[in-house]
């Protein structure tokens, strides 16, 4: 081991504990006079700093629910995947006692609907949410309802505006199934298709098409369904007693980890998703222009999620708020929110090269090189972007 | 170590049971989780783990007292699922892996985004023994060097001596050439 080694070893020791006061001194006289071990030591300080900030977001509501249900039923242990029928057969009890804001909040706009404890459908995905006192399907002269059965359900969000809701569950030795197709809009969501088996042993589909369950974005529809479905002349319909349905479309995809929270996520430009560039929404939009604080101002108006980087030091760090600085680049992120970085003034990084167009992070919309570019200072948010 | 049940054979669940449990839940998940993903790098893995965590809390509950630090207990029990799953899956896993990566084309946002930091990390991490990435992220959570004794099952001077080598070890992961031999 060289001297060197030796005083990195003491450096990455004093950042989690407290080093012996010899060894303290010697490692204090050493980086004062070695530059490369005390850029090793800053580097191992900021190491640490990074990892602090490293954040996933939130665990999926599958595992929630997974762990509502064992607690409830008792007696059950396992992997969240192989018990997702069991868990969501016991979304009912976990109804009345997990109490989170989302059910709260969809169940709370019913003011004189009936009481938790009796709503035997409770379907919930990351993007949609279907509770109803009795739902059941009739074909062939049966009667198939999944209440008090075991419900394999599942979302597709398929695109930003597209997505699924699907119900499988067994009954009477007939596999049955319930597939919603949602649609949604810049102000409302529906479902265009419904499709359910037949219920015979080697089920066939029945099927309808239309505009159904039109509303507003962010509220749930409301009401009994008495739906026939076409199954090639036989008699198939769907009843849903007292149902309440939403569909979130990209809402909770769009939710930035430890960012902020916006609007809806509009279409990003389809052709190269780069809303930046000719064609693009944020086109000459001046949002790189603005001060960080007036970015996000505008761009919450405009109907975007935002989630801001701090980049210093070759770090990015997530914010929760608009960070100081100056913005130098933007992306849009997995989940379809905004992410923009933002530097010191005096310290912009350069932009990372990619090799796909469709990879390459959103550049300012200007010609010049972009390690010429410096903001100009902030306007008028209202001014730059036409807002009233 | 703290020893851990399984669940199963619990009696009946109740309402205080789920009240416990969600609670903890709630409170500690993001964190939790975080520090799961990042040790596993699987989403799915991760959140059985994170799961499998919490239904244990529920069973030292039922067989009480309940953990007095429970955030220190859930970190130390899923540190140690972590490291049981990567036993029972260290082959298969490896080679399911890549055959995963190999055929799933990456979306051109996640492209971008994978160019930030915290990525970086989580790839030099992966190069890192078992223990060396626990006792760091367990660090990057707030542990003392105690609490990241009692997870890892190592003596406290033992987690000084793993732990700057830890940071080491990373450091010349991410820049090779960086720190001297």
């Amino acid at each position: 081991m060289t001297e060197h080694r030796r005083y990195a070893d003491l450096a990455a020791m004093a950042i989690d504990f407290t080093l012996d006061p010899i060894d303290a001194e010697d490692l204090r006289r050493h980086l004062e006079t070695c530059t490369a071990c005390r850029r090793v030591s800053d580097a191992m300080r900021a190491d640490a700093a990074a990892l602090r900030s490293i954040d996933f977001g939130p665990a999926p509501v599958i595992v929630r629910d997974h762990v509502a249900a064992v607690a409830l039923k008792g007696g059950v242990t396992g992997s969240p995947r192989l018990l997702l029928l069991f868990a969501t057969g016991l979304l009912l009890l976990l109804a009345i006692f997990a109490g989170s804001a989302a059910v709260g909040a969809f169940l709370s706009q019913q003011k004189s609907g009936p009481d938790l404890s009796e709503i035997p459908i409770h379907w919930q995905t990351e993007v949609v949410e279907l509770a109803a006192t009795d739902l059941w399907i009739e074909a062939n002269g049966q009667r198939f309802s999944p209440v008090g059965l075991p419900v394999s359900v599942v979302s597709d969000p398929r695109t930003a505006e597209s997505l699924t809701l699907a119900a499988t569950w067994q009954q009477g030795g007939r596999e049955m199934r319930l597939n919603l197709y949602f649609d949604a809009d810049k102000s409302s969501w529906w479902v265009h298709a419904i499709e359910a088996y037949d219920g015979t042993v080697k089920p066939n589909w029945a099927a309808t098409k239309g505009e159904y369950f039109k509303t507003p974005l962010n509220r749930p529809w409301a009401g009994n369904v008495n739906l026939p479905l076409d199954a090639g002349g036989q008699g198939v319909t769907l009843h849903v007693s007292n149902m309440q349905l939403i569909a979130r479309p990209r809402a909770n995809l769009a939710r930035p980890d430890g960012g902020l929270q916006g609007g809806p996520v509009k279409p990003i430009n389809p052709r190269n998703g780069n809303v930046f560039a000719r064609g693009g929404e944020l086109h000459c939009s001046g949002i790189f222009q603005m001060s960080p604080a007036d970015a996000h101002q505008a761009l919450l108006r405009l109907g975007y999620n935002v989630s801001w980087r701090w980049v210093k030091d070759g770090i990015s760090n997530i914010q929760t708020t608009p960070p100081g600085g100056v913005i130098y680049d933007a992306a849009i992120g997995m989940s379809g929110e905004l992410v923009v970085f933002a530097a010191p003034k005096d310290a912009i990084p350069p932009i990372p090269q990619s090799t796909s167009p469709t990879a390459r992070p959103l550049r300012p919309p200007r010609n010049q090189p972009l390690s010429r570019w410096r903001p100009k200072p902030a306007r008028s948010t209202e001014a730059t972007l036409g807002l009233s | 170590m703290a020893t851990t049940r399984t669940s199963v054979g619990l009696r009946a669940g109740s309402s205080a049971d789920a009240s416990y449990v969600l609670d903890a839940y709630d409170a500690h998940q993001r964190d939790l989780y975080g520090f799961v993903r990042a040790l596993v790098r699987e989403p799915e893995l991760a959140e059985d783990i994170v799961a499998d965590t919490f239904v244990r809390l529920l069973g030292e509950y039922r067989a009480g007292p309940p953990p007095i630090e429970v955030r220190a207990w859930l970190f130390r029990v899923a540190a140690n699922l972590v490291v049981n799953s990567a036993r029972r899956r260290a082959i298969a896993g490896r080679y399911l892996h890549r055959l995963v990566r190999g055929g799933h084309e990456e979306p051109a946002d996640a492209r971008i985004l994978r160019s930030e930091r915290s990525e970086e990390f989580i790839d030099a991490m992966a190069d890192l023994p078992a223990d060396h990435r626990t006792a760091l992220l367990l660090a990057a959570h707030g542990f003392s060097g105690r609490e990241i004794a009692l997870a890892i099952d190592r003596s406290e001077i033992a987690v000084r001596t793993l732990m700057s080598r830890a940071r080491v070890r990373l450091r010349e992961r991410l820049e090779p050439k960086e720190v001297e031999r």
